[in-house]
């Protein structure tokens, strides 16, 4: 760890709230319950006293793993889903916290995986940044290779979660708000010339609600060291990245390198832009929509169409002042701030869309063309669009021409994240039918949804699963089948407008693991149900299709089968009734209704002996206490009897019950059990001390 | 980054799996291509394909190189080329390092040719892959090829150097390794891929590629390697295979994957 340029030894760490300071000699600093010593003579473990680290309790060590220099003062109480794998996160509470202390002595822990440096300085700026802006960063440190950081702990969670829990679409006035707290907070980053990167509403925290306190975390984009990260991290949030985020990432590693100290600070104005929108329309403009085709979309689309859904004007100038594709454009804090004071601000000028101007991915204009059955095409789009009416020839085309297309689009028309993702595609493992599919689309998002010359329309899918279920045609069921392997539907469900689709592809995968889930349950109760291929795809797909007949058909079916015995048994009955049964269980029924008869027979049967023994053991009690009180009327005494034949009716339900589940073998085999536990007991009681019994019951 | 950990883990598990042969072919006296397999060099005709399994712990190395200007000078520059490779490349790289290497290969036989007037205008074509545990990077300079193999067609992964329009049977390449009376800088294509379990590489030279159309290599893809190396160098033979043939296949499994 370095402090002040001088580099000192991690062991002797003292963290103390606010900054990292060094330990000379052995004195410690002691600042209520954050003070953490290692090293030195006044953390020396005494003989037979273990580390309070290695003293862990094994619930912690699963939970998680800490640094030394934290696990000296504080244990794990949660780890908290952490995005990506560049580090674990940890909810913290003081080792001696009272009971009553509640969230506020808890911090969160951030441990950065082996490998992953955070940039210091980037981290002394945050430590310098307002707290009342910034996340409060306490602490940071080295230990046993992993890098640590210890922040505030913020209870109430993040605007995600208020938007979950007020939204989606929030009131005009809590908009105002929150934009005016982030906008704050990021004019003071960019004063310390850092630069988020990673803004969106789960980087953005509550601290208290009313009134509305916001506060700005998670740095780890901007604070890695490593530019290889940030090309990794930028595409994982790419829904609040702006365009330059795809297109300078592979061209100039160099300035990436050095970008928290860049000029223009408004890649985080782009973020705040998609934010905005998100909370004024109530949806995320590219909500479902894969990444690799958003990605496509900042590079072609007209940014305009992400504000279409804002009605008000005035928040419509805004979103579109910060949702410009030229970076110089974009709207910054000062323009933000004056819209705050004043909407119409006339000094306020939203510059109007570049299509052809600026750097590479700008230039959406073609340079030059590409030929594909006979004719010419100059835009990805066009291309997309006439590969999606000829399955055979875009076939041919993907196999032959891959090189060609990936050169026009990477050299002429200088599109080069979208050659990137053309080129992901083929070295995919997908099949050629998928990654035909998803060639047709990266190039034209937009383009009617057609599947091996088919339309692939929800309307379209019905039919399919109708010839498919019902009609046995083997062409349909290849295509559903294909349709579902090669996760066509998935994908189709991520293009823009394809609700529907995706809806299906929801419902169908559900299905499945439905299915999955059931067959796991049923096979504790020994019953075997197929493994879900083929027809039972088809099956669940067409199931599963919104508006298909195939499931009124099934769950008809399912109201005629599932009477007599089979209502008696006690799993299918878990399953649910068939007006309530999933598509998964209406799918499966064909395979249970026989061991559900068995069962239910089997239930029927016992419930016969449950009688029989009832009225057998009832009849008993009632002779045996007619017959002693005839054998001595002066000595019958009524408490004594009672208490004996109590016990006899209790040994008779006793044995009934063996012979409910299992009849006379049933009877016959736990009277074994008992003489083998009796046997066992006095092995152990010492009375059976033979060498044969011993190994008999060592074993 | 542990999913990372975790992938690198499963890929220290892969083998290459490597079937080759190269043939003289049907009309030259001679064979002047030569194939590298790891640290395996092979000029000399072969009767039947070979294979091997290595460890691609280590950069495993497989190329195959068409020597041309006559009887001693392509053999020797196949050889020399090939030779200078194993030497060059050693541990990881990437296609800006391969590229590199290339260069200095082709320095190397310029140097070599310069001191020997029966050896002047020596020159070959390369093609090949380097399999890492991650990636597998290749490179070619001439028009030997190297083809991913997918489940029912070949993906060219090399650029050929030849003369716009130029078809099958053209004797012509735009650049060599060598291969000119006078030093020429080279621009080597290289390019990278992800190393998966189950991907396979075909490297050749025109010889098959001349001789045997694409369709009809296709059709043979669903056989096992050894098949699939035996039928080509068949089908080239039958069609007369004027060039020497040099047919390489690398396949990358797991360890525990089905053997041949």
């Amino acid at each position: 760890m370095r402090n002040g340029g001088e580099t000192i030894r991690e062991d002797q760490v003292t963290v103390r709230e606010g900054r990292v300071t060094t330990r000379e000699g052995g004195a410690t600093v002691r600042e209520d319950q954050l003070t953490i010593r290692e090293g030195g003579a006044t953390v020396r473990e005494r003989p037979g006293e273990s580390h309070p680290s290695v003293a862990r309790s094994q619930e912690e060590r699963s939970a998680g793993w800490l640094p030394r220099s934290l696990a000296a003062s504080f244990r794990i109480i949660e780890s908290l889903p952490a995005r990506g794998g560049e580090a674990d996160l940890y909810v913290l509470e003081p080792r001696n916290a009272a009971p009553s202390t509640g969230g506020e002595s808890r911090r969160v822990a951030k441990v950065y995986r082996h490998g992953i440096a955070p940039k210091e300085d980037v981290i002394k700026r945050v430590q310098a940044a307002d707290p009342a802006q910034v996340v409060r960063l306490e602490a940071y440190g080295q230990d046993a290779g992993r890098w640590w950081e210890l922040m505030e702990y913020v209870e109430r969670g993040s605007l995600r979660v208020l938007i979950e829990q007020e939204g989606p679409k929030l009131p005009d006035d809590l908009v105002r708000d929150i934009l005016e707290q982030v906008n704050e907070a990021l004019a003071g980053l960019h004063r310390l010339s850092l630069e988020h990167r990673d803004l969106k509403p789960a980087n953005v925290l509550v601290r208290t609600r009313t009134p509305l306190d916001l506060i700005v975390t998670d740095f780890g984009i901007s604070s890695l060291m490593d530019a290889s990260h940030h090309f990794t991290l930028a595409a994982r949030t790419i829904k609040y990245a702006p365009p330059e985020s795809i297109g300078t990432v592979v061209e100039d590693q160099a300035a990436r390198r050095s970008m928290v100290m860049i000029e223009h600070k408004t890649w985080d104005y782009w973020s705040l832009g998609m934010m905005l929108v998100e909370m004024l329309q109530g949806a995320h403009p590219y909500e479902g929509v894969a990444e690799i085709v958003i990605g496509n979309q900042l590079m072609t689309q007209n940014v305009d169409q992400l504000t279409e859904g804002i009605s008000d004007p005035d928040w419509l100038r805004l979103c579109r002042g910060l949702l410009r594709r030229t970076p110089s454009a974009r709207w910054d804090a000062e323009a933000v701030s004056k819209w705050l004071a004043n909407p119409s601000d006339p000094s306020l000028v939203v510059v109007a869309e570049e299509a052809a101007a600026g750097p590479a991915w700008t230039q959406a204009a073609p340079k030059g063309t590409i030929a594909f059955d006979g004719a010419r095409y100059a835009t990805p789009a066009e291309l997309g669009e006439a590969l999606s009416k000829d399955w055979s020839k875009t076939e041919s085309f993907w196999k032959r021409r891959f090189p060609d297309m990936r050169t026009w689009v990477t050299d002429e028309l200088g599109l080069g994240p979208l050659g990137d993702a053309l080129a992901d595609v083929d070295d995919s493992d997908a099949p050629l039918d998928s990654q035909v599919f998803q060639c047709i689309y990266v190039l034209a998002p937009n383009a009617p949804v057609r599947f091996r010359d088919t339309d692939l329309r929800v309307e379209d899918l019905v039919a399919l699963g109708e010839r498919a279920a019902n009609q046995g045609d083997a062409e349909a069921r290849s295509s559903l089948l294909a349709l579902y392997e090669h996760r066509i539907v998935v994908f189709a469900g991520s293009l823009p407008g394809q609700q529907g689709m995706a809806e299906v592809s929801s419902r169908w995968n559900e299905a499945v693991a439905d299915y999955l889930r059931n067959r796991d349950e049923l096979r504790r109760h020994g019953v075997t149900v197929p493994e879900p291929e083929a027809d039972l795809l088809v099956r669940l797909l067409a199931a599963s299709i919104p508006g298909s007949p195939i499931e009124v058909q099934l769950r008809a079916a399912a109201h005629r089968e599932v009477t007599g015995d089979a209502r008696r048994c006690h799993w299918l009955r878990e399953l649910g009734t068939p007006e309530h049964m999933s598509v998964a269980t209406l799918c499966m029924l064909p395979h249970l209704m026989a061991p559900a008869r068995r069962q239910g027979r089997l239930a029927r049967t016992q419930r016969i002996r449950g009688c029989v023994a009832g009225i057998v053991v009832g009849g008993l009690f009632g002779r045996l206490v007619d017959w002693a009180r005839d054998y001595s009327p002066e000595e019958f005494n009524e408490s004594l009897a009672g208490a004996w034949l109590l016990m006899l009716v209790i040994f008779a339900f006793v044995l009934a019950i063996p012979w409910y589940r299992g009849g006379i073998r049933g009877v016959r085999n736990w009277l074994s059990s008992i003489r083998a536990s009796i046997a066992r007991a006095r092995f152990r009681a010492g009375s059976l001390r033979d060498r044969d019994n011993e190994r008999t019951w060592a074993d | 980054m542990a999913q990372a950990a975790g992938e690198a883990q499963d890929n220290r598990q892969l083998m290459l799996h490597v079937t080759a042969v190269t043939h003289r072919g049907r009309v030259r006296s001679h064979n002047e291509d030569t194939i590298v397999v790891a640290r395996w060099i092979r000029g000399d005709s072969m009767k039947e394909p070979r294979q091997s399994v290595h460890d691609i712990g280590d950069a495993a190395l497989v190329l195959v190189a068409d020597g041309m200007g006559g009887h001693v000078g392509g053999r020797e520059a196949s050889r020399r080329a090939a030779d200078s490779m194993v030497r060059l490349m050693v541990g990881d790289t990437d296609p800006a390092e391969v590229a590199s290497v290339l260069r200095k290969a082709n320095s190397e036989l310029f140097a070599v040719a310069a001191t020997d007037p029966t050896l002047r205008g020596m020159g070959t074509t390369v093609a090949g892959i380097v399999v890492m545990s991650d990636r597998t990077v290749w490179f070619n300079v001439g028009d030997s090829r190297v083809y991913s193999v997918r489940q029912e067609y070949l993906r060219q992964l090399s650029v050929d150097d030849v003369p716009d329009g130029a078809g099958p049977g053209n004797r012509r390449v735009t650049q060599s390794l060598g291969g000119a009376y006078l030093y020429l800088e080279i621009d080597p294509h290289a390019g990278s891929v992800s190393t998966r379990s189950g991907r396979r590489f075909l490297l050749c030279s025109d010889g098959l590629t001349d001789s045997v159309p694409l369709e009809a290599i296709e059709s043979a893809l669903t056989r096992d390697d050894l098949g699939l190396v035996a039928e080509l160098l068949e089908q080239a033979l039958a069609a007369g295979a004027p060039d020497n043939v040099s047919i390489v296949l690398a396949s990358i499994r797991s360890t525990g994957g089905a053997k041949e």
